[in-house]
């Protein structure tokens, strides 16, 4: 049983836009999930079913396999913290630490877990020296962050980022790239999150949906996606840089291994260079 | 210099910031209750004065600011001043004004009841702006809460108080944005972007409640705020201090009870 599908879900807006036709989409436990999209392609109305804020007009959001009810919401939104696009809208409590606690606090957490919870939370996004500050005295990005860790307090299963890197600075993203990953190891977290930076990608996810139009346009792995060139220009992305100069060092006939990360990239050229000189 | 979170953000900064916050709500009042209920107007003068120095002094709040401040209520209390002055009477005459053909007169109750109004007053707004300068609401929020007052209240108190900001925040983002492209140019224009900036502020404020509701369904909400609070002690020489202080002011009232100026 899937954590999170969604099963021919259509969401057509009041005013009579459709945001989503017929997505299917399945986030397993443990897995690490990227979804990208040009501007409109319905990543953030997706989103917003995962935890119940919209409701399918047609098709079914099933989290552990049951389909949200009234019933179960507060179950589901514990299992499955959403992270909205807009952390302005997010943040509604005097100080940055209150705000942090309102969701353990209403899971009825007692004070002490609590308060290890924010200090916590607030220590993985780096606020810990600005906890007491009020919401109007932070940067946008001070916003994000405390946004963030909003949701980390109330330890999801599943932790939804609909542009978690939107607004940050380098030392953010990286930050943000070091928890994530290691809230996936060490508890085992499911991480989906939507970006415009693919080149974010690889160092997160280990799955990609392509979404365009409110559609899922195609799904896989690294190799699956960034292999097709013509399908992610005509989704208006394009290939993180670093495949990109593979492949372009392939064309002047360098022999090489193809890599997505930092990491891999690394050994790849090692490997290529040290072997041939 | 004064812009749109003036009396918040001097109070996050105070040099009092540290003193605990029951304390300065209970001199702030206390004070006020002694200067309304002291017959004379020594008592609310000494209190004005030493609340000054408080807030200038020990608070370092800018001087300019607090007599920026201060000018708002003294300006409302001349005129009624010179309303109490001519319309009460009693007393020996002090003053006689002719004013067409009428006799105005001036006369001892009416000064001393002006004196004493204007000294309230005055011993009242310093006392008010102690507490408005030196405790910010982060700090009240908690002590309502050891009051023991009703949490939907002290809930709501929180959401509205972060919402003025939000709301500040949206009118200034708007009204930036029309005066970025002309739009308060002319008279005409100027009618018209304030017409709209109302408007949208009135959507945006919707908008921005159903979003807030939003996220805090999100994160489970069900009718718990936690406040964050350690357990503070208040300080033998602080509760000395403030009780020393609020004695000194109410014995100044029952020593001068029956001084009067005229
Ligand atoms: N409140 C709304 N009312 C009507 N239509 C909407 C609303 N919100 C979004 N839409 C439409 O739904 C579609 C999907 O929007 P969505 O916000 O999900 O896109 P997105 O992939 O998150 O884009 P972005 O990358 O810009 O965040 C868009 O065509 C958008 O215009
Ligand atoms: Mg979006």
């Amino acid at each position: 049983m899937h954590l999170i599908e969604t099963r021919d879900l259509t969401y057509v807006y009041p005013g009579g836009v459709t945001g989503l036709h017929g997505v299917n989409f399945i986030a397993p436990r443990n897995a690490r999930i990227a979804v990208i999209g040009a501007n409109g392609a319905g990543k953030s109305t997706l989103f917003k079913h995962f935890n119940g804020i919209m409701k399918p007009t047609s098709g079914q959001v099933l989290v552990h396999g049951e389909p949200i009810t009234r019933a179960n919401i507060r179950e589901v939104r514990k299992m499955v913290g959403v992270v909205f696009q807009n952390a302005d809208d997010q943040i509604f409590s005097p100080t940055v630490e209150q705000d942090v606690a309102f969701g353990p606090t209403n899971l009825g957490l007692d004070e002490e877990t609590v308060q290890h919870r924010v200090q916590e939370a607030l220590r993985m996004v780096g606020m810990e020296d600005r906890a007491t500050r009020v919401p109007h005295h932070l940067s946008g990005g001070e916003k994000k962050r405390v946004a963030i860790a909003g949701i980390i307090a109330m330890e999801p299963q599943v932790l939804v980022l609909d542009e978690p890197t939107a607004g940050l600075d380098p030392q953010g993203v990286s930050d943000l790239v070091g928890f994530i990953n290691s809230l996936s190891r060490t508890y085992g977290m499911t991480v989906i999150f939507s970006t415009h930076d693919v080149s974010l990608v690889p160092e997160i996810a280990e799955y990609i949906y392509v979404m365009g139009g409110g559609k899922i346009v195609a799904h896989g792995n690294m190799s699956d996606i960034f292999e097709k060139d013509e399908l992610l220009t005509s989704v208006r992305l394009d290939l993180p840089c670093i495949p990109k100069l593979i492949r372009s060092l392939w064309e002047h006939g360098i022999e090489i291994d193809m890599a997505y990360t930092q990491k891999d990239a690394e050994s790849a050229f090692l490997r290529a260079f040290r072997g041939s000189g | 210099m004064i812009d749109e979170h003036l009396l918040d953000d001097l109070a996050l900064q105070n040099g009092l910031l540290e003193v605990d916050a029951r304390l300065k709500l209970a001199v702030g009042i206390g004070a006020i209750l002694i200067g309304v209920f002291s017959p004379s107007p020594i008592a609310p003068l000494a209190i004005a004065a030493s609340m000054a120095v408080l807030t200038i002094g020990f608070a370092r709040i800018p001087a300019r600011i607090y007599a920026a401040l201060l000018a708002i209520p003294v300006s409302f209390v001349f005129m009624s001043i010179i309303v109490i002055l001519f319309m009460t009477g009693g007393g020996e005459p002090l003053w006689d004004i002719p004013i067409l053909g009428h006799t105005f007169s001036l006369t001892t109750d009416s000064a001393n009841l002006a004196v004493l109004l204007l000294s309230r007053t005055l011993g009242g707004m310093c006392s008010l702006f102690f507490i408005a300068l030196t405790t910010p609401m982060v700090d009240i929020f908690s002590v309502m809460n050891r009051l023991r007052l009703p949490d939907e209240f002290i809930d709501l108190s929180m959401l509205i108080y972060r919402n003025i900001f939000v709301l500040i925040g949206e009118s200034i983002a708007i009204h930036n944005a029309q005066v970025m492209r002309n739009g308060y140019s002319t008279f005409r224009r100027s009618i018209d972007a304030f017409a709209m900036l109302a408007g949208m502020l009135f959507v945006r404020a919707w908008e921005k409640g159903e979003e807030m509701l939003v996220a805090m369904d999100a994160r489970c909400y069900d009718g718990k705020f936690q406040m964050i609070e350690e357990e503070r002690r208040i300080s033998a020489t602080g509760i000395a201090t403030a009780t020393g202080y609020l004695c000194a002011c109410a014995g100044l009232a029952v020593i001068f009870r029956s001084f009067s100026l005229f």
